[in-house]
């Protein structure tokens, strides 16, 4: 059987059975994935993998996952999974909220089909882009990858949604030398589109750019007087900020507790909702919705409509991230955040795409009303606590501001804040959003997911930089 | 290995030079619980067909699930064409065989695959965690079996069946002032050896150690660290080890053979060599045995980990780290000495011990510099002694500099798995010395 029969098959057979609810999530997914270093390929493969990921209410949960889609094979797992739910003693209150029922069909646009370029062509690009930065970085790793996925899913309810979505992913690392100074950076791109996306990245101009300014930085840039500035950041630290501190927090299920042994839990509690937490100009939206993203998706993999959603408005926390079961435990509806990273894994409360909205501003208005300040353009080292309150950022290219104007460079300089402190700092925000890919991990198994996450410039006001 | 077999064949017959096939048979369970209860039993079961193929210095890393002949024949046609269109890779060839592998005793245990035992011994574990401080109770009960055949065209038989447990259990101690919380993860090839009643105990026991914390200030701390706490920071020393690392400019041990890169206390390897050990493997990707290899001696850098291809290409030998295409570390670890936590408290006279970490991140893999978060139950030491617990910091350090500064190596080193890490590995207890410690102004 193909993963769609299979899908199928799978969902009769286990209503046969008597389970009380079942959903399925099935794909056929082909992949290739190129790597050069330096202008040698040291990375080439090509995959297709086909499968249904089953999960099964009968009293309590239970889920399977296989690539074998014989009938009987899938037979029998159905029935250890029905039995494993009913026998055991599970969580008795672990309900999925009630959601509409939806028959759809829907794809990704791809002009260039990722199909239509064969692997020379697709190695071509990378070695395109090595002949143009060669000489501007001492280390370059160059990476690209494609996917077109095939996905069904289905609902004991009466959902049955199908979709393809082609994805194309890139990311490069370039590490520069000054007098035995080094420093390095790592940036990366996606879309849900076909080959057009590569031209607009413009990887090559965008990296002969940041290595020079990164070999300045080595030559001419000094160590920050640590102090409370005012900081301006870049779209591309703008992107991790609110990734992590604004739409991992509002995960519902990190807030329920789900994940804590896991990606943690979050210092937002459920009787948060409208709590201000920001400045009244700080808008964040998760928005799986947007055409080309890469976390492109019109149904979830619960079969919920996917939408828009506002996680922080005007410096509130305004929406939890939910599936149907988080829904439910906080007396809510799904707004469609289920994801999993492929049918072997069971759907679990994601981000999508997620950024900061604009505002009226240009970045050099943000720039010109500082007296005293750090501008943040790149980052290379971030991390954050399991509560997402305690982060850091570590500059990769950054300047200081004397006088409104940008000056000398900055070796790494370091922004160490929680949360609040960094969203109640923020009084202007720009307009000039741009978007960032990147493969969000959280789970166990581990389910790395495409996102993208990105905003425009903002300043926050007087915060501590060393 | 029938299809395994005929599709050798079919590749040999398309003029492919060296091949590699790994068929896999793997099933594994998961019981996922939190807020104490079990919330929902998982099963995975799958089957894969893994290829390595080269022509010339081209090569190619693929997977056939469809194992009838005439999907053999059509994969093997298609194989060869996508190859034809690669340009050359810097490739130096595979192993040649056939080689003796080591007993499989003590790989495999039938018992890892029993799940109503499994789910009866996690309900214990809650239950014990929940009966010594702990409000909540959140993780994962693990086990999985896994069938490998591996053969090559350059006279490799290899086979082993292993299994593997696993129990990640995390104590959440809710209080006036928050919530406070201890991990523990423990890994075996079967339930007993997880020792899980223990550990739920163990986890807890951390929890409620946290509940009185309180702000330090920053500056620079000794640092005991556990192994759930260091896995992810000595992790990145064995793949910083890797010849690939090294070629890609994303390692620290660039130029460093011969060179002191730690004290004299810190002796690693890698080391895949005991079967009772989940992380173990009686050999490498191209079928090469595995091997006990002394990365760092005594302070001193002194060996990359090569596969076949990057040996040839340095004219050395095999480490039989082979990682298709590249090396990779298998098992990192960190010798032990002669140290407790008594002797590491004792010594210390302002210092934290560090139960757990996550998100380790490099500001730059050639400097090794990098920041650590410590998760869980942090304790302070003050003049010998444990004085209180805290939270909100961060770990910022070197990896060299970390090396040079490990002061005292505890007597134990045990397989560590977590979240955090990709591989198991082994390591003891460890005391280092002067390390930064930040939080947020």
């Amino acid at each position: 059987m193909n993963y769609e029969a299979a899908a199928e098959f799978a969902m009769n057979y286990a209503l046969k059975k008597g389970a009380e609810f079942v959903d399925v999530r099935a794909d056929y997914e082909i992949g290739n994935a190129f790597a050069m270093h330096n202008g040698v390929l040291n990375f080439a493969s090509s995959s297709t993998s086909e499968g249904i990921g089953v999960r099964v209410k009968n009293k309590g949960w239970s889920f399977f996952s296989t690539n074998k889609l014989e009938k009987e094979f899938i037979k029998k797992l159905v029935s250890k999974a029905i039995n494993q739910a009913q026998k055991i003693k599970l969580k008795d209150d672990v309900k999925l909220s009630d959601e509409r029922t939806y028959k759809r069909t829907y794809s990704a646009k791809e002009k260039i089909k990722v199909s239509s370029l064969s692997p020379d062509e697709k190695i071509k690009l990378l070695k395109d882009l090595e002949k143009e930065t060669k000489n501007s970085a001492e280390g370059r790793t160059y990476y690209l990858s494609d996917t077109q996925r095939e996905r069904i899913i289905l609902t004991s309810e009466g959902t049955r949604i199908k979709s393809y979505i082609p994805q194309v992913y890139s990311y490069y690392v370039i590490s520069v030398i000054n007098n035995s100074k080094t420093s390095e950076h790592f940036l990366s791109f996606g879309a849900s589109s076909g080959y057009e996306s590569w031209k607009k990245w413009n990887l090559a101009e965008r990296i002969k750019r940041e290595a020079g300014t990164l070999k300045k930085s080595l030559k001419y840039g000094k160590t920050i007087k640590p102090g409370f500035k005012d900081v301006v950041v870049a779209p591309e630290v703008t992107g991790i900020i609110v990734h992590e501190s604004c739409g991992h927090p509002l995960e519902a299920d990190r807030v329920l507790g789900r994940e804590a042994a896991q990606a943690g839990e979050s210092f937002v509690k459920p009787n948060m909702l409208g709590q201000l937490i920001g400045g009244v100009n700080v808008n964040i939206a998760d928005d799986p919705t947007l055409p080309g993203s890469f976390g492109f998706y019109l149904f979830d993999d619960e079969g919920v409509k996917a939408r828009r959603k506002m996680l922080m408005k005007n410096g509130r926390i305004n929406e939890f991230l939910h599936n149907r079961e988080s829904a439910y435990a906080l007396g809510t509806k799904s707004n469609g955040s289920a994801r999993s990273t492929s049918y072997s894994f069971e759907p679990i409360v994601r981000m999508s795409n997620t950024f900061m909205l604009p505002g009226d501003y240009k970045e050099e208005e943000l720039i010109e009303n500082v007296k005293d300040g750090v501008y943040i353009k790149s980052f290379m080292e971030w991390n954050i606590d399991d509560k997402r309150l305690n982060q850091k950022y570590v500059g990769a290219e950054a300047y200081e501001i004397k006088n409104g104007k940008l000056g000398k460079p900055l070796l790494n300089p370091v922004i160490e804040i929680t949360t609040p402190q960094l969203y109640k700092a923020v009084d202007a925000v720009a307009n000039n959003t741009e978007y960032f890919a990147g493969t969000c991990g959280k789970g166990e198994p581990m389910q790395g997911i495409p996102v993208w996450f990105g905003g425009p410039s903002f300043r926050m006001r007087r915060i501590f930089v060393r | 290995m029938e299809a395994a077999n005929y599709f050798m064949k079919e590749l040999e017959k398309n003029n492919a030079d060296d091949i590699i096939l790994k068929e896999v048979n793997a099933k594994n369970y998961q019981i996922k619980f939190y807020n104490s209860k079990i919330d929902i039993v998982k099963e995975y079961d799958f089957s894969k067909l893994i290829v390595f193929v080269t022509k010339g210095k081209k090569t190619m890393l693929t997977s056939v699930k469809k194992l009838d002949k005439n999907n053999l024949k059509k994969k093997a046609r298609e194989i060869m064409k996508f190859i034809s269109m690669l340009p050359d890779s810097d490739y130096y060839g595979i192993a040649d065989g056939p080689f003796k592998y080591r007993s499989k005793d003590g790989l495999f245990s039938k018992e890892a695959m029993n799940i109503s035992k499994a789910i009866k011994l996690c309900e214990e574990a809650i239950s014990e965690a929940m009966d010594n401080g702990a409000t909540r109770v959140a993780g994962v009960f693990e086990g999985s079996e896994s069938n490998e055949k591996l053969m090559s065209n350059h006279n490799v038989r290899a086979s082993q069946k292993e299994s593997q447990t696993y129990l990640s259990i995390r104590s959440l101690t809710d209080h006036k002032n928050g919530t406070s919380s201890g991990h523990m993860t423990s890994i075996s090839r079967d339930l007993k050896g997880l020792d899980a009643v223990n550990k739920a105990k163990e986890s807890a026991e951390i929890s409620i150690q946290g509940i009185k914390s309180k702000k330090i200030n920053v500056g620079k701390y000794d640092i005991i660290y556990y192994p759930l706490a260091s896995s992810s920071i000595i992790e990145n020393i064995g793949d910083a080890a890797s010849m690939f690392s090294v070629e890609t400019q994303s390692s620290c041990f660039i130029n460093k053979l011969n060179k002191k890169v730690g004290n004299d206390n810190v002796t690693i390897s890698d080391d895949p060599t005991n079967n009772r050990n989940p992380g173990s493997s009686l050999y490498d990707e191209e079928g090469v045995p595995t091997r006990k290899n002394i990365i760092i001696k005594e302070g001193v850098f002194k060996k990359y980990l090569h596969n076949t291809s990057t040996a040839k290409k340095y004219k050395t030998k095999t480490t039989a780290n082979a990682g298709i295409p590249k090396p990779e570390a298998s098992s990192t670890k960190l010798h032990p000495k002669d140290s407790n936590i008594e002797e590491m408290i004792r010594t210390t006279k302002k210092g934290l011990i560090v139960t757990n970490t996550w998100y380790t991140r490099f500001q730059s893999y050639i400097k090794g510099d990098f920041s650590t978060i410590p998760r869980d139950t942090i304790l302070i030491v003050k003049n010998g002694s444990i004085v209180g617990s805290t939270y909100g910091i961060r770990l910022n350090d070197n990896l060299i500099r970390m090396m040079k500064n490990i002061e005292l190596i505890g007597k134990k080193s045990k397989p560590i798995a977590g979240w955090e890490t990709e591989r198991i590995n082994q390591i003891p207890l460890f005391k280092v010395k002067n390390v930064l410690v930040t939080r947020p102004k």
